[in-house]
């Protein structure tokens, strides 16, 4: 049996070194948990403002990742309520089940503090920050409808993640901006769950059905890849002016979208102010920790808008258009 | 150290089982001294790792896992595969937590839930056992229909604001174990009985190992594959409970992550993919391995990716090995 015997050692002997790793202790300092629902090129942004933001408040920071589980993120929450920590900065995974674990989090003694995705009951939370999804959506909305000027339009709306608050609003609220032109026509929705490949699916498919195609919604930027891929494809990835050009709106503001708005491929992008999204929730959180009063106790911030006209001008404010 | 091997006759079965602790017992097991090492080596270096909170918290975590993981080790002792668990168990928690939320009855909502997993684990079961429906491909689309369903019932939200009550139990305590973890030890010894001491429960090992010889012995097959999916749907609803008392919530993607833990766990744990070899005791060591994993990799402050990796190199080495011991033992190719 020396075969399983040795793998037996090996693989113990490595799981031990891991395991012997000296883990943090959070005893004396002031030390924010950071509950992320998932991580993804927007998500890691959020983290590197985030990290910035507790640095600059001299404060050390425990990460934990929920990996799109709500049942994890209780779990995580948990067990930074158990360490200590003296305030949890979290982007909830499940809005409603975030309800509670707010509540037991600041019966423990510890603020709870949500960023960018609101629970569905504000006043469960010691203090909400977070973009305004619904607000970005009509602003969508409305360069559409200006960018049709009264004539038929085909537009293709892919959906974010129909599970996820910002992914609904985002949708909702452009849809209910385009209720007042009757000559734009949603031809197409597809639910993509934030997923880059279903984004391309759903545009090669719209695209094969509808040739006119006069405009793209991507409401968070890396569905911008997946777009890109298929109108490089049917030669309509032009600049915008050129006749051939596909209106196209995104949302986030990452490097990505800033790139494409100065490459003029698309029209209007509409940036999440993420970096002073991370310094409120973390001022909050250290606040709050601190015996304070919080107030307001939710802000939502819109997104600001740019375009190729603007962009030179509106760079210092968008995060994207920094790196 | 009640799991067993079905090609032997099951008099001689009982006769060989190992009344003592020897390396052909722990050949059986190929995590238990993973978990019990992990355990020690976590425990010493990690802060606060074996403290009572983080026990509780662990059990909590680990209830409804080692749930799902029993349902499914039914439908992998014949050597099939249930994909359709996380998806029943988003639905079922969004129906329950609907009743629950409607009713304000706790109770209510749980029955609810535990029954819609229970009629479509019989749908699964009827389907595949009796029209011999492929398993891989029927419970795919089961995935997929319920997930969708889910979704147009609640438009993709979660389902919360439930009745007090539901937290209290889920987060509740009885004799210093959390109540989820006591009806994780119910179903445990339930399952535990049902494969170990009744004829209903040998043939799963039976019909596994070989189907077609449990044919012709007259064994009933369909019957042993229907009640597979039967189990495994139900534990699926069983498990969704446990979520929705302790997270006050139910949500159309609950279950999304479950799927592939519950499979992990059982796989881990040493229960053949091919059938006819494992049984419930090594999915709790399955189970144990991964929900220590994911929170020791965690508490000693890994990045998320890193802990990716170990997890997959675990379930890769302990699949390995399992695979390798099973092979040695029986003469398997």
């Amino acid at each position: 049996m020396h075969i399983p015997k040795a793998s037996m050692v090996v693989g113990l002997a490595a799981l031990l070194s891991t395991a012997m790793v000296p883990s943090p202790t959070y005893a004396k300092d002031l030390v924010i948990g950071v509950s992320f629902d998932k991580i993804e090129p927007f998500r890691v942004a959020e983290q590197k403002a985030l990290d910035e933001a507790i640095a600059a408040q001299k404060a050390k920071q425990s990460f934990a990742n929920a990996d799109k589980d709500a049942q994890r993120q209780a779990s995580q929450v948990e067990t930074m309520v158990s360490q200590g920590v003296s305030a949890i900065v979290a982007i909830p995974w499940d809005i409603e089940a975030a309800n509670d674990l707010a509540r037991t989090t600041i019966a423990a003694g510890i603020p709870f503090v949500s960023l960018d995705q609101a629970p569905s009951d504000l006043k469960s939370v010691t203090y909400h920050v977070g973009g305004d999804p619904c607000a970005d959506g009509k602003v969508a909305g409305e360069f559409f409808v200006k960018a049709a000027a009264g004539k038929p339009f085909k537009l293709l709306e892919l959906q974010g993640g129909l599970a996820n608050d910002n992914g609904i609003r985002r949708s909702k609220c452009l849809d209910d901006a385009l209720k007042a032109a009757p000559n734009i026509a949603i031809v197409a929705q597809v639910p993509t769950d934030w997923n880059p490949q279903k984004a391309l699916a759903g545009t090669e498919d719209t695209l094969q059905a509808h040739p006119d195609l006069a405009g793209i919604y991507a409401p968070w930027n890396d569905a911008l890849q997946g777009v890109f891929s298929v109108l490089k494809a049917k030669g309509k990835l032009v600049a915008v002016g050129d006749p051939k050009h596909l209106v196209i709106v995104s949302i986030d503001g990452t490097p990505l979208g800033c790139k494409a708005v100065r490459d003029k491929l698309i029209d209007l992008e509409i940036a999440t102010p993420l970096p002073e999204m991370a310094k409120r929730a973390v001022a909050a959180a250290v606040k709050a920790s601190q015996g304070g009063k919080i107030d307001p106790q939710a802000e939502f911030l819109p997104g600001i808008p740019y375009g190729p006209g603007d962009v030179d001008t509106m760079a210092s404010k968008i995060w994207g258009c920094q790196s | 150290m009640n799991e067993q091997t079905s090609l032997q006759p099951l008099a001689k079965v009982d006769s060989d089982r190992p009344r003592t602790w020897n390396f052909a017992a722990v050949a059986k097991l190929p995590m238990l001294p993973v978990l019990v090492l992990a355990f020690i080596a976590l425990s010493v270096s990690v802060d606060g790792f074996a403290s009572a909170a983080n026990l509780a918290n662990m059990a909590r975590l680990f209830a409804p896992l080692v749930i799902a993981g029993i349902g499914m080790t039914f439908v992998f002792l014949l050597g099939e595969i249930d994909l359709s668990v996380g998806s029943v168990l988003g639905l079922a928690s969004v129906l329950g937590a609907f009743v629950m939320r409607s009713t304000d009855s706790v109770w209510l909502g749980v029955a609810v839930i535990v029954t819609t997993g229970a009629a479509i684990g019989a749908f699964n079961g009827l389907v595949i056992a009796r029209f011999r429906f492929s398993s891989f491909v029927h419970t795919l689309s089961v995935l997929v229909t319920a997930r969708a369903i889910a979704m147009l019932i609640t438009g993709g939200h979660s389902v919360g604001r439930l009745p007090v009550a539901a937290l209290q139990f889920g987060r509740g305590s009885f004799l210093a174990l959390p109540n989820l973890l006591w009806v994780a030890i119910f179903i445990y010894a339930l399952a535990h009985l049902l494969l170990r001491y009744t004829v209903t429960g040998r043939q799963f090992f039976l019909v596994g190992a070989n189907r077609r010889g449990a044919v012709f012995a007259g064994l009933a097959v369909p019957r042993t594959r229907f009640l597979a999916f039967l189990f495994s749907g139900t534990l699926a609803g069983v498990a969704a409970a446990c979520i929705v008392l302790r997270l006050g919530s139910g949500g159309p993607i609950l279950g999304d992550n479950l799927l592939l833990m519950a499979i992990a766990s059982v796989v881990l744990g040493g229960t053949s993919v091919f059938g006819g070899e494992g049984g419930v005791f090594r999915t709790a060591t399955g189970a144990l391995v991964v929900v220590m994993l994911d929170k020791g990799l965690n508490l000693l402050g890994l990045e998320f990716y890193d802990q990716a990796i170990v997890m997959g190199l675990v379930i890769i080495l302990g699949s390995a090995l399992g695979g390798h011991l099973y092979r040695r033992r029986t003469g398997r190719p």
